[in-house]
């Protein structure tokens, strides 16, 4: 449902950026908060970056802070976000990221025939193939279960792990300061490695 | 471990992202989260009471969180860009075929690459090997080119706990590809944590890593990459099971030269996404990286292996947050959980990961030396740092006011006195106190029946040696004693002989009869007032040097007691108390200064501090004496030529002799006057040897009379010291130099290639180091070639002098490279090249390479430069020996014979060999070379005849490597190889 392929721009669409930024100004007149599609602009957004980015120069890296700042940039210049839209979009933005990923994980996983899966007693640390998918997928249960009990701890672990935001970036982006940021993603960071070690058995 | 409470976990599948949260789960978590918050802020040593205190409802959740809290998570504690970039590459199809070897199947993905399980395809071998792929964008050509030049040099390392790298080439895409030894394991922490290794086991491990990489450092091989991942434990079958292995040595050398290993958030091309966990501060910092670097690096998986956790916690931190993190930083003191760790481990730890590399251990070796000896129950080398880092700025210019310097460290001597004197006290102004006392006992020998008289034989010494110091009463209780063991017999022993030091050890001979067999001396000198062994050493060498070693145990027991007498206040044998406790700062200080090399920089701070001294206690006979040595070394290098100078070395050691008459510090400093400062061999060597008199151990007196001793001419004798110095301060490659260049001097040059190739890989920075080395290869190969690249290896401080200049200039022109020789002696401040055994104008080289290229005209016109700054420089100091050698040349190339003679004669007239054995025979040469170049062969051979018959730097192969001694190739008597 995701997977829209290459290119960002489709299906007649006005440009996202624009869209992305209408979405944001129309949100704040209605008072509103339409995560859904702006969920939808931004991953649409965020997911065409990541995968120019990949296809494109060859020794061009990868980074998660740098999409969501990119993005950012992008939505800025297509017209005016004001400081709440701005919280909103980076808020959202993390959590975009890290549906982005656990669908690639997904979809990683998917195309696997199984074998893989296991590790071979070899120098486990390099297993950035097979294993870190799944372990995304175990962190995404994790987060499920974490954002259960503390949604606001939950927020900044995706703030500050999925979309790389600074700690004082996470307390704009949430309105909290930054020693809340830190106190949530201790006790967040203590809670998921318990539920990852389980989760290893 | 899990973190359900006493009421069920919510199921995974019933939660909704973004759901309405359960109220009772939400007010334990919110109890329980608060109770976190409030435990962590306590030491981890009291977490177990603060856990046990806690309601048990609420006791196994808050525990999960806790044990969270304390482990790694390399997964989050990482950004997840890696994981994106991966998450987003399609999945490449595993080539079948790369190279020789056949893919057997992906085993992971690193960041450079991918690495895949292989074997050889011709079915040579079933051993499988781990083959990496360079990813793309890492194939150029300069990637490929540093990996060809890796591979020599990892060619030689070959250990049985370094994964050896067996093979490397290019896929046929163009992409380098390494094959190493496939080592089937787990990262040394990981397999510490999972087997839940005891201390003990953990550090074993770790010191086996540390021999590892020591091998590669004792081969100039630096890792740069250590890291958990890099140092893995076997796993599988014995006999490699529980055994260490090194990976990835080198690669990161090739890959990344410059930068290494960093989380970076930059967007630009070809920045790279690891981290910086283990990286040093250089590293950090792109700076020039050498063994200590690894140390470090080692350090923090170290403390890793130790506390579960790392130095630093970099997660989450900006680059330039981490940059200074690592290198300002200082780390947390090591614990583990609820257990304190010994001071002494503490210790270690945190020496190998100081912030400055050259306060770090030098090599892993001495790093694993340490821990072994922390295992052992001995006292480690480290010491608790009781400064913070940063109070250590020198004041750095030489000419510096003395009134600011004295104000600068006056601030600063409080502190010095403190670093110096770890106990934290300085020592008081002390009377005379009672002798010290130590007991010789006999040794504990192992060997052959009936040749116990060797053992004894070296207690003797040791006795005759000890009793000569002053102040030192010596017991040597008869054979009739018996001792049981150390511990609890030491103060038995101490009260019953009346000593508070008891030296014994033990003697392990193969074959005492045999001058090859082995011999092993234990020494330990025993405090019996705490029961610490104060000082002990391992010699292992052959007979032939087991009586030098007789003498040096002697010494260093001499010396180890005087360091700790100095501890305790006492008066040090030969050391005039001062007073004056200002004044004694001052001159530890001055001594601080010298210790590591003898910069100008460095001779004027120490002369500044000395003075200071002085001017508190004009009485202080070491000040002055030390002061003499500083004023003598300054001119002696030229860095202050004037007479006054020298008149100030004198005076300084005369008053030196004046206040304190028996103080061998004040012998020594008349001696290196007299042989430095004046060039008397004879009263130099007087001087010496009264001070070694006064003072067996004195080794810089033993260094000035083994060169006093080789500049007569008595090279065996010079021999004999030079290796006792080395067996005496074995990391001081100087000593070694000293014995290399003796042999060379005596054309041993198998001997001498042996202690170079030591020297090298010690000190490859030693000055003149290069120039011995290429005089070797040119006498054993007779090859210009390979003596001009040995020059071509040196760099920096280590060939800057004129010495190795003329040579190099020499080797070139030999060679016919005249256009080389005119491109590095046309920078203009180049007049002369002015060494020590070398007078000569750059002019006469460039005349050489121009006559070589044809052009006779620019020829001429240097000819005459030359010929003109020489005969100046005769006129304005007529005992220039070097002029006057190089003069003759000059002449006789200008077709003037008589003059020539004249001057060449007049070199070697005015330093015979009996004046300076090392210099004069250049002298010697220099006439030989104006004979050839007159024709007068006859006369020529006698002198080659004579030069070779005296120890000296030239061989036969010497001869015919250089052009110049054509004519003489065939001459009947022209000498046969040697």
């Amino acid at each position: 449902m995701w997977d829209r392929g290459g290119d960002s721009d489709v299906n007649g669409m006005t440009r996202p950026e624009e869209s992305t930024a209408a979405l944001l100004r129309s949100i704040k007149e209605r008072g509103a908060f339409s995560s859904q599609g702006l969920f939808d602009a931004l991953y649409d957004e965020l997911h065409g970056l990541a995968q120019r980015v990949r296809q494109g120069r060859a020794g061009e890296t990868m980074s998660t802070t740098v999409l969501v700042h990119e993005a950012y940039v992008k939505l800025a210049s297509a017209g005016e976000l004001d400081p709440e839209s701005r919280l909103h979009f980076f808020r959202t933005a993390a959590r975009v990221m890290r549906q982005i990923l656990v669908d690639a994980a997904r979809r990683k996983l998917a195309g696997k025939r199984g074998g893989d899966l296991f590790p071979v007693t070899f120098d486990d640390a390099l297993h950035a193939g097979p294993v870190p998918a799944a372990k995304l997928l175990s962190l995404d249960r994790a987060m499920d279960r974490l954002a259960s009990l503390d949604p606001r701890a939950a927020q900044v672990v995706e703030c500050r792990f999925f979309a790389g935001l600074s700690v004082e970036e996470t307390a704009s982006a949430l309105a909290i300061s930054p020693r809340t940021v830190k106190r949530d993603w201790r006790v967040a960071r203590a809670l998921l490695t318990a539920e990852l070690t389980a989760a290893e058995g | 471990m899990s973190t359900r409470g006493d009421e069920p976990w919510p199921d995974p599948g019933s939660v909704r992202p973004g759901g309405p949260p359960d109220a009772i789960e939400a007010e334990r978590w919110r109890r329980v989260r608060a109770l976190f918050e409030e435990v962590v802020e306590h030491d981890p040593e009291a977490w177990p009471d603060l856990l046990a205190a806690t309601p048990e409802v609420d006791r196994e959740l808050l525990a999960g969180l806790l044990a969270g809290d304390r482990m790694s998570e390399p997964f989050l504690d990482h950004s997840p860009d890696r994981l994106a970039a991966d998450l987003f590459t399609p999945d490449e199809p595993l080539p079948q075929r790369i190279g020789p070897y056949r893919v057997i199947r992906l085993l992971g993905r690193g960041g450079m690459g991918q690495v895949l399980l292989a074997r050889p395809d011709d079915g040579s071998s079933e051993q499988d090997v781990a083959l990496k792929v360079v990813r793309r964008g890492m194939d150029s050509e300069d990637v490929l080119r540093r990996f060809r030049a890796e591979q020599k040099i990892l060619a030689i390392l070959t250990h049985p706990n370094i994964a050896r790298l067996l093979d490397g080439g290019i896929t046929r895409d163009g992409r380098p590809y390494f094959v190493m030894e496939c080592i089937h394991g787990s990262p040394i922490t990981t397999h510490c944590e999972t087997r839940g290794l005891s201390l003990e086991s953990r550090l074993r491990l770790f010191v086996a890593a540390c021999s590892a990489v020591e091998h590669a450092h004792a081969r100039g091989i630096v890792h740069r990459d250590l890291k958990p991942r890099n140092i893995v434990v076997a796993e599988g079958e014995a006999p490699s099971e529980g055994s260490v292995k090194l990976l990835d040595f080198g690669i990161a050398k090739v890959l990344e030269p410059d930068c290494l290993d960093l989380t970076v958030a930059h967007t630009h091309t070809g920045s790279r996404l690891m981290t910086p966990e283990y990286a040093s501060p250089e590293q950090i910092r792109s700076g020039p990286l050498g063994p200590a670097s690894d140390v470090y690096s080692l350090g923090v998986v170290l403390y890793e292996l130790l506390t579960g956790r790392r130095p630093h916690d970099l997660s989450g931190l900006a680059l330039s947050e981490v940059e200074q993190v690592i290198c300002e930083t200082p780390p947390e003191k090591p614990t583990n959980g609820g257990r304190r760790l010994s001071a002494a481990l503490q210790a270690v730890v945190l020496m190998a990961l100081r912030k400055e590399p050259h306060r770090r251990y030098g090599s892993a070796g001495e790093l694993g030396n340490d821990i072994r000896r922390f295992l052992a129950g001995e006292s480690v080398r480290a010491r608790s740092d009781p400064l913070p880092y940063r109070v250590r700025t020198y004041v750095r210019r030489r000419t510096v006011a003395l009134a600011l310097l004295m104000a600068a460290m006056g601030i600063t001597v409080g502190v010095v006195g403190l670093v110096l004197h770890p106990g934290g006290e300085v020592p008081p102004a002390a009377a005379v106190q009672d002798p010290l006392a130590i007991a010789v006992l006999p040794f504990e020998y192992t060997g052959p029946e009936g040749q116990e008289y060797f053992a004894d034989g070296l207690v003797d010494v040791v006795n005759v040696q000890l009793a000569g110091m002053p102040g030192l009463r010596v017991v040597s209780p008869g054979p009739s004693v018996h001792w049981e063991g150390p511990a609890r017999s030491a103060g038995d022993m101490g009260a019953q002989l009346g000593v508070q030091y008891l030296l014994d050890g033990s003697v392990q001979f193969e074959r005492p009869t045999d001058p090859s067999g082995r011999v092993v001396v234990v020494p330990r000198l025993i405090r019996i007032e705490d029961d610490s062994v104060v000082w002990s050493r391992t010699f292992d060498h052959t007979m032939v040097q087991f009586f030098a070693v007789q003498s040096v145990i002697a010494r260093e027991v001499a010396g180890a007691l005087e360091i700790d007498l100095t501890d305790m206040g006492r008066a040090a044998p030969g050391v005039t108390t001062t007073a004056d406790l200002e004044a004694y700062r001052f001159y530890l200080r001055g001594n601080d200064f010298l210790r590591f090399n003898e910069s100008e920089e460095r001779l004027g701070l120490a002369e500044a501090s000395y003075l200071a001294a002085l001017e508190r206690d004009s009485t202080f006979g070491e000040a002055w004496a030390k002061l003499s040595a500083v004023h003598t070394q300054l001119w002696f290098h030229r860095y202050d030529p004037s007479q006054e100078r020298l008149e100030w070395a004198r005076e300084a050691a005369e008053r030196a002799l004046h206040t304190s008459p028996d103080l061998p510090e004040a012998y020594y400093a008349l001696g290196l006057f007299q042989y430095q400062g004046r060039g008397d061999l004879l009263q130099g060597q007087r001087y010496f040897e009264q001070a070694l008199g006064l003072q067996p151990n004195h080794v810089r007196a033993l260094f000035g009379l083994a060169n006093v001793l080789r500049r007569q001419g008595r090279m065996e004798e010079a021999l004999v010291r030079f290796e006792e110095l080395a067996l005496l301060d074995p990391l001081d490659a100087n000593y070694l130099l000293s014995a290399a260049f003796t042999h060379q001097l005596l054309r041993n040059y198998m001997e001498a290639e042996g202690l170079l190739a030591t020297v090298m890989e010690r000190a490859p920075d030693l000055p003149m180091l290069y120039f011995i080395r290429a005089h070797l290869s040119l006498s054993q190969t007779g090859s210009v070639d390979d003596a001009r690249s040995v020059l071509a290896q040196g760099m920096g401080a280590a060939v800057d002098n004129d010495q190795t200049r003329f040579l190099t200039a020499s080797l070139d022109l030999m060679a016919g490279r005249y256009q080389e020789v005119l491109w590095t002696t046309a920078p203009r401040r180049m007049e002369v090249l002015d060494g020590q055994s070398v007078y000569m104008p750059v002019a006469w080289l460039r005349a050489a390479a121009y006559r070589g290229l044809g052009q006779a005209d620019s020829a001429r016109v240097q000819e005459g430069i030359a010929l003109r700054l020489l005969e100046a420089r005769v006129n304005h100091d007529p005992e220039d020996a070097r002029a006057f050698g190089a003069l003759g040349r000059v002449y006789a190339t200008l077709g003037r014979p008589d003059e020539a003679i004249r001057a060449a004669r007049r070199g070697k007239e005015l330093l015979p060999l009996n004046r300076d054995a090392i210099l004069a025979p250049f002298r010697m040469e220099d006439l030989a070379a104006v004979y050839v170049l007159n024709g007068q062969l006859d006369e020529a051979i006698a002198e080659v005849e004579a030069l070779l018959a005296v120890p000296g730097m030239f061989s036969p192969r010497h001869l015919r490597a250089d052009p110049l001694w054509a004519p003489l190739l065939t001459h009947p008597r022209f000498p046969a190889d040697g």
